[in-house]
């Protein structure tokens, strides 16, 4: 890559649309450059190339701890940027990230594009539901470690429960909860109202080898690969917003 | 009428930019016959979720009934996707 890249080249290179680049400048994520005021905007090839390889793996770290201790403590802690995504545009960004990443590595051919899609289900839910209504720090916890095969997302939102109760207000327990985020299909016909994420993600883990760990308040939910049954359990410690581990 | 879902990105994830999607496709979309048979090809599609479908797929599918065609649904994500706007479908009929 060396000549200069117009902004539908550059889309097409990293597999989003137009308009996401033009959001992606307005955020600072991707810039493009004029080479003059009036000029259209292009892209460098190497700034292209460097968002692409751009990673924020580290097998020194353990991703899990720092999402726990992040997700958990009562008063949030900062974040590394590598694993914070304030915006759903830089989730969408870094989503973009791992996807080239695993669409490289022909072993997981056959699962990269459903892994990346049960991701975008979870992260984008906690920016749509938690939307103006953030506790106490917006955005998510993002992190990835190819090493152990494992993607950690996490949130400090409302909850799976509060989100439910305003379809579903006669629902108790964080428990019930999950049960039913991850079985029942909503039978409302409005869209904000119709979000079936998490039902999707189900079916995509009982018909591959991805295992699923999921905890909201003080239930947890584990489903191993290749299999339908859904392991609700209730713990002792709680929390008001969500952490989920995926391996494969 | 075909639309080639694949002018919208490679990566369809997110319920924003199926609603985009949606928006910016409706002018084309109100040309269309409602007898004409509407044909939504995903070849070259890398990544699509139920939220991205649900904004863009279901209501076309809403719109033109049974005139409305999938295929090249291949792609393991794309097939996932389907397979939960009918069963959302049939939860709401």
């Amino acid at each position: 890559m060396k000549k200069l890249l117009s902004i539908g080249e550059a889309a097409k290179l990293i597999g989003v649309s137009i308009d996401t680049l033009r959001k992606w400048e307005e955020k600072g994520i991707l810039l493009s450059f004029r080479p003059s005021k009036t000029s259209k905007r292009y892209y460098r090839p190497s700034d292209i190339n460097q968002f692409l390889n751009e990673d924020n793996t580290s097998s020194n770290e353990k991703i899990i701890d720092l999402a726990e201790s992040w997700a958990f403590s009562d008063s949030p802690t900062q974040l590394s940027k590598d694993y914070y995504c304030e915006t759903s545009d830089i989730f969408s960004a870094r989503l973009q990230h791992l996807s080239v990443k695993l669409t490289k590595d022909q072993k997981l051919a056959d699962i990269s594009p459903l892994i990346i899609a049960i991701l975008g289900e979870i992260g984008n839910n906690s920016f749509n539901h938690n939307i103006g209504n953030w506790p106490d720090v917006r955005g998510i916890f993002f992190g990835y470690d190819f090493g152990k095969q494992q993607i950690v997302l996490a949130d400090r939102g409302q909850g799976i429960l509060n989100t439910l109760r305003k379809v579903q207000p006669d629902l108790n327990t964080d428990c019930e909860a999950l049960e039913v985020a991850f079985t029942k299909y909503i039978s409302a016909r409005a869209p904000e109202d119709r979000d079936n994420g998490l039902k999707f993600v189900k079916d995509v883990i009982e018909n591959n080898p991805i295992d699923l760990y999921f905890l909201s308040g003080n239930a947890e939910l584990i489903q191993k690969g290749n299999t339908s049954k859904l392991k609700i359990e209730k713990k002792d410690q709680t929390f008001h917003g969500y952490l989920t581990i995926i391996k494969y | 009428m075909i639309i080639k879902i694949e002018k919208f990105g490679t990566n369809l994830i997110s319920r924003p930019s199926g609603k985009e999607a949606f928006l910016a496709f409706k002018f084309e979309l109100d040309q269309i016959a409602k007898n004409e048979e509407v044909l939504i090809d995903f070849e070259g599609v890398t990544v699509l979720t139920p939220s991205w479908a649900d904004e863009f797929v279901t209501p076309i599918q809403e719109k033109f009934k049974n005139k409305v065609k999938l295929v090249n649904t291949e792609n393991p994500s794309v097939k996932a996707t389907l397979k939960t706007l009918e069963k959302a479908k049939e939860a709401r009929d």
